[in-house]
């Protein structure tokens, strides 16, 4: 049986050989660009449908929205102003799990087109001090509750929605980066050039993926409220192979990394939740459970990466005990 | 020996007419200087900000500096001969008009700075359509934008005196464009009592705003640093000592302008050792106050233990070692001790000991930006070493020069334009019953 | 021999056609492998959700692929075919079967399932097969000496159209949530077909206190994935989003700035009006002398 069909498919391929090339290079890429988001129902205005098999054996073409929920709506920046009803997003990391695999980081690059020079995820190698030991510390924009960033903000570029995601209009950002030393914790990232990525210029913009990126002005993690709306995960979230990253609405008291869920409130009174440099005021939406009963050590976060990566971490004093340069190669 | 206007008029009459090759041959050099600068703007729109020193971490560098420094000097003519003026005292009025000068003209060119290095100049008029008044940065566009208006009506009220009597001067040799401008700008003055009295009710309640504003829109500006959590920047201190600060090396840039002028217009007659030695006085106690101040924010931040205080201290003494002397010490000492000892007191000893608190102040303000950005809460780990230490590029610096050499070329120019000493100030009739110094 | 037979045309097929186009011998060697994953799901009285994920692992980064045919086939004495199911943006083709569709079963019951995509010049063609016997599970919230419960009866359907106890199999009882389903308990279905489980107390619902019950069955060996779910008034009402409306970080100011700034500004450029009426005055004045 298999035999037949995979003839019967190399017959086929062999039929569609010749001419076959533009369409499979429209295919490749748009598997490639993962498809340019915001291109949907709403957009093309051509209305997706499903299959549904009805009882007396038909097979009718529904439309999508009737069944599933509307996927992709086009935010423009009015709308972006306001937060998803009804929500109050927190992410709790857990740093006990945390081996600086980094593909959250990859996933957030990938996801929201962002150039090689500006990061919107970044991961530290913390010691708080000489006896305690090192951690991997990831640190996406803490959409703190009291944000300096947005008191500073000089034009009402960045400002912090009703489901406590804080975001950055750019066609407003006059790229004065008074915001950037507002944060305590470095969230922000600037567009120092014109941003080297391949994104249609015609894409309407819109401040909850900020996408096409402006030269001049002012980015950071959005906690990704283009797949909130869809009820996914941020891509951090969905990205981290070792389930690091929890996400949830506070007020439904619930969080989840993909694999796992928990109840927000336990999970921060069983782990010993905390919020970093909580004496600051800023009143964080990100929440750490700290390092205990690690299942690897934190060597291992180092030694895996490629060179061009571990060089960032080369001048921290752990690292230059721990892995010391051989001068003298025998 | 009192001169006559008449006098005066004819002495100082050769100053506004036809520039020597010498002035050509300076004003040459300026305008080359600024070309340059406009050509490493040009190069700065084209490639976009990566070709400055500035990386996401030390987000305000050469640029901020320069801002601050200038709108500092800008405090010299505001604060002294407003101080001055309300005091009545009889030594201010050859180098009035200088100080009334620098204000504005470094008031001028101070906030151009910030054109520099804002990332979207093209989207500025933002900060007056879409203003949000809870920013430190916006208070300092409404303060800068008061401060203007302010100044340059003080300096237009000391103006309309001496329009009137160069208008009324027949000898001069200007060309006509010159004359119907006197004329113009002189406002009919013709001195009658009425005239004079609305005159000088008008200077006085300028010279206690102007006083007022200056006071006020640098300590807005020190709040824009003093607001944020950064260690280094969250210091009560900051307003007081962005002020005396300010009108310290605004008065070092007295000194020196009362140097090149009395050289250049040969004014030994009208700008004595006694000036120099006054407003040295003033420098010194300008000094001991900033060093006061210096020591008290250092000293503090080092005696306790927070963690971000220390390395910040680390910093500045590992990596800014010789700027931190140059600032701290050197700015505060050796101008101290030029002014302090009888035996020193030269005018061109003087003008040295301004010309090091010049210096000396521009990296203190230099120290009081970068290294804090340099030391975040959450410590730099990259290995882009742009990323970790600022260090300023050649685009920064053409602009600094090019900053330099406006203010020259303005002040060059304001020479021509009217005289440099004031001639109704030094024929004012003395009212000696209101001196107060 | 039928085989040997279709070979040889083939062989010659594949020669010419290569001679003719290089491109399809350099697509031969560049042609990826797709992973495709298979989900066919129970979800209560509803139906069958059928639902096919196309994708690509390549560079440690999994690539969706859109625009894509995927078919479905079930069974495999009968055969009824769904086709012409295009993958989405995120690489998910889906499909619905009401319910009061006859699903074709085998002989002990099971029901084969199967997605196929048939390849392009970039993907290799990749199927995926699930098989399972077909389960209804259904909810009831009770109160056992006060206390809330959840009661789960969970049945197989066998090839007969006949229901039999689920019993010894696990159930997942959990509650609805934004991204994912929050687990209460994992009960095992009893001789009678049913077991229970306690309801949290103060659980967050909707604004009055609705909560969604689902009980499901995922990716069981035997049966495959199922679920039911349901609506009970038992847990409290969610907490309203707090807004703030002045403030430092707001858009609008604290009203308390917008005072002091607009009393300090008047006071500053009232005695700059002062001054250019003066100087007006004084222009004014002279001028009438003059006339005079």
């Amino acid at each position: 049986m298999k035999n037949d069909e995979s003839k019967n498919t190399r017959r086929r391929f062999l039929k569609l050989g010749i001419g076959a090339g533009a369409a499979s290079l429209a295919g490749f890429a748009g598997a490639k660009m993962g498809a340019s988001e915001n291109n949907t129902e709403e957009k093309s205005g051509i209305k997706e449908t499903i299959k549904v098999l009805t009882p007396d054996g038909k097979l009718v073409e529904v439309e999508k929205t009737s069944i599933l929920p509307a996927k992709d709506v086009f935010i423009d920046r009015i709308k972006a102003q306001e937060g998803i009803a009804g929500r109050k997003f927190v992410m709790v990391i857990d740093l006990a799990k945390c081996k600086n695999a980094r593909k959250c980081i990859d996933a957030c690059q990938e996801g929201h087109k962002l150039p090689t020079d500006h990061e919107w995820m970044k991961l530290y190698l913390l010691k708080d001090s000489d006896a305690t030991a090192p951690y991997w510390f990831p640190k996406p924009c803490y959409h703190c509750d009291n944000p300096l960033c947005v008191s500073v903000c000089p034009v009402g570029a960045t400002y912090k929605r009703s489901d406590g995601i804080v975001l950055v209009d750019t066609e407003r950002c006059i790229g004065c980066k008074f915001c950037m030393t507002g944060c305590p914790y470095s969230a922000r990232v600037f567009h120092w050039k014109k941003p080297d990525v391949v994104v249609d210029e015609n894409t309407p913009y819109s401040p909850e993926t900020n996408i096409p990126p402006k030269e001049g002005t002012v980015g950071k993690c959005v906690f990704c409220p283009d797949k909130l709306r869809n009820n996914e995960l941020p891509r951090c979230a969905t990205a981290c192979p070792m389930g690091v990253i929890y996400f949830g609405d506070m007020l439904e008291d619930s969080v989840t990394n993909g694999t796992e869920t928990v109840r927000f409130s336990e999970l921060l009174r069983d782990r010993g939740g905390y919020r970093y440099k909580e004496e600051l005021g800023t009143e964080p939406s990100v929440y750490y459970l700290p390092p205990t009963q690690r299942q690897f050590p934190w060597e291992r976060g180092y030694e895996s990466l490629p060179d061009s990566i571990k060089s960032r971490y080369e001048n921290i004093d752990v690292i230059k005990e721990t892995f010391p340069k051989d001068n003298n190669p025998a | 020996m009192e001169k006559s206007a008449n006098d005066l008029l004819k002495e100082f009459a050769p100053q506004l007419e036809n520039p020597t090759k010498k002035w050509w041959l300076i004003f040459g050099i300026m305008v080359i200087l600024f070309i340059f600068g406009i050509y490493g703007l040009i190069y700065q729109i084209r490639y976009g900000h990566i070709v400055t020193g500035m990386r996401d971490h030390v987000v305000w560098g050469v640029y901020i500096v320069n801002f601050i420094f200038f709108m500092g000097l800008s405090y010299a003519g505001a604060i002294i001969s407003g101080a001055l003026h309300l005091m009545k005292t009889d030594w201010r009025k050859p180098i009035m008009r200088m100080g009334e000068l620098i204000t504005v003209i470094s008031l001028l060119i101070g906030p151009c700075f910030i054109i520099f290095c804002v990332g979207r100049f093209d989207r500025l008029h933002y900060l007056i359509i879409y203003p949000r008044i809870q920013s430190p940065i916006t208070w300092d566009v409404i303060a800068i934008m008061t401060d203007i208006v302010g100044c340059l009506l003080f300096l237009y009220l000391s103006f309309i005196e001496d329009f009137a009597k160069l208008r009324d001067y027949k000898e001069l040799n200007v060309p006509n464009w010159k004359k119907k401008m006197y004329t113009f700008l002189a406002l009919n003055y013709k001195g009658t009592p009425e005239q004079e009295k609305r005159l000088k009710q008008s200077k006085n309640v300028m010279a206690a705003m102007v006083i007022a504003i200056a006071i006020i829109v640098y300590s807005v500006l020190a709040w824009i640093f003093g607001v944020t959590l950064q260690p280094g920047w969250h210091s009560t201190i900051f307003g007081p000592y962005f002020v005396i600060a300010a009108v310290y090396s605004g008065t070092g840039l007295l000194i020196i302008l009362m140097w090149f002028y009395r050289k250049f217009f040969h004014l030994e007659e009208y700008i004595t050792k006694k000036h120099f030695v006054n407003i040295g006085i003033l420098l010194f106690i300008l000094g001991a106050f900033y060093g006061y101040f210096t020591f008290s924010d250092y000293l503090t931040k080092w005696y306790g233990s927070v963690r971000m205080d220390k390395l910040l201290i680390d910093m500045l003494f590992k990596n800014y070692f010789w700027e931190f002397v140059v600032a701290n010490y050197i700015g505060v000492i050796v101008p101290m001790v030029i002014l302090g000892f009888k035996r020193f007191r030269t005018i061109n000893a003087i003008t040295i000991g301004a010309f090091i608190t010049l210096i000396s102040l521009w990296f203190n303000r230099f120290l009081i930006v970068v290294p804090t950005l340099e030391t975040p809460f959450l410590p730099i780990q990259d290995n882009r070493m742009a990323w970790i230490k600022y260090a300023p590029t050649w685009v920064e610096i053409s602009l600094f020069t090019a900053g330099v050499s406006v203010f020259v070329i303005l002040m060059m120019l304001a020479a021509k334009f009217i005289p440099i000493v004031s001639i109704s100030e030094m024929t004012e009739k003395q009212d000696k019953e209101n001196i107060i110094i | 021999m039928r085989k040997k037979l279709s070979l040889l045309p083939t062989i010659t097929i594949i020669f010419l056609l290569s001679a003719f186009n290089s491109n399809a011998q350099d697509s031969i060697a560049e042609k990826k492998a797709p992973d495709l994953t298979f989900v066919f799901k129970k979800i209560g009285e509803k139906g069958f959700e059928l639902k096919a994920r196309l994708s690509l692992f390549e560079n440690r980064i999994d690539f969706p692929i859109s625009g894509e045919k995927i078919k479905f086939i079930l069974g495999s004495d009968s055969i009824i075919t769904i086709d012409g199911n295009i993958t989405d943006k995120d690489g998910y083709a889906i499909a619905f079967i009401n319910p009061g569709v006859k699903l074709p079963k085998n002989q002990e019951g099971i029901i084969v399932g199967r997605a196929d995509f048939e390849g392009n010049m970039l993907y290799e063609p990749v199927q995926a097969e699930v098989s399972f016997i077909e389960t209804k599970i259904s909810l009831e919230f009770l109160l056992v000496d006060t206390i809330k419960t959840v009661k789960v009866t969970a049945s197989k359907i066998n090839k007969d159209d006949t229901e039999s106890p689920l019993t010894g199999e696990t159930v997942t009882i959990s509650i609805q949530r934004m991204f994912s389903r929050l687990p209460i308990s994992d009960v095992t279905i009893g001789d009678d077909g049913t077991a229970t489980a306690e309801f949290p107390l103060k659980i967050p619902g909707d604004s009055l206190g609705n909560v969604d019950v689902v009980a499901f069955i995922a990716e069981n060996e035997i049966y495959g994935n199922s679920e039911s779910s349901d609506t009970i008034k038992w847990g409290i009402p969610k907490q309203e989003v707090l807004i703030t409306h002045r403030a430092l970080w707001t858009q609008i100011a604290p009203m308390w700035m917008i005072v002091s700034l607009t009393i300090l500004l008047i006071g500053v450029w009232a005695h700059y009006l002062y001054v250019i009426i003066q100087l007006i005055l004084v222009r004014n004045k002279n001028k009438q002398l003059k006339l005079e």
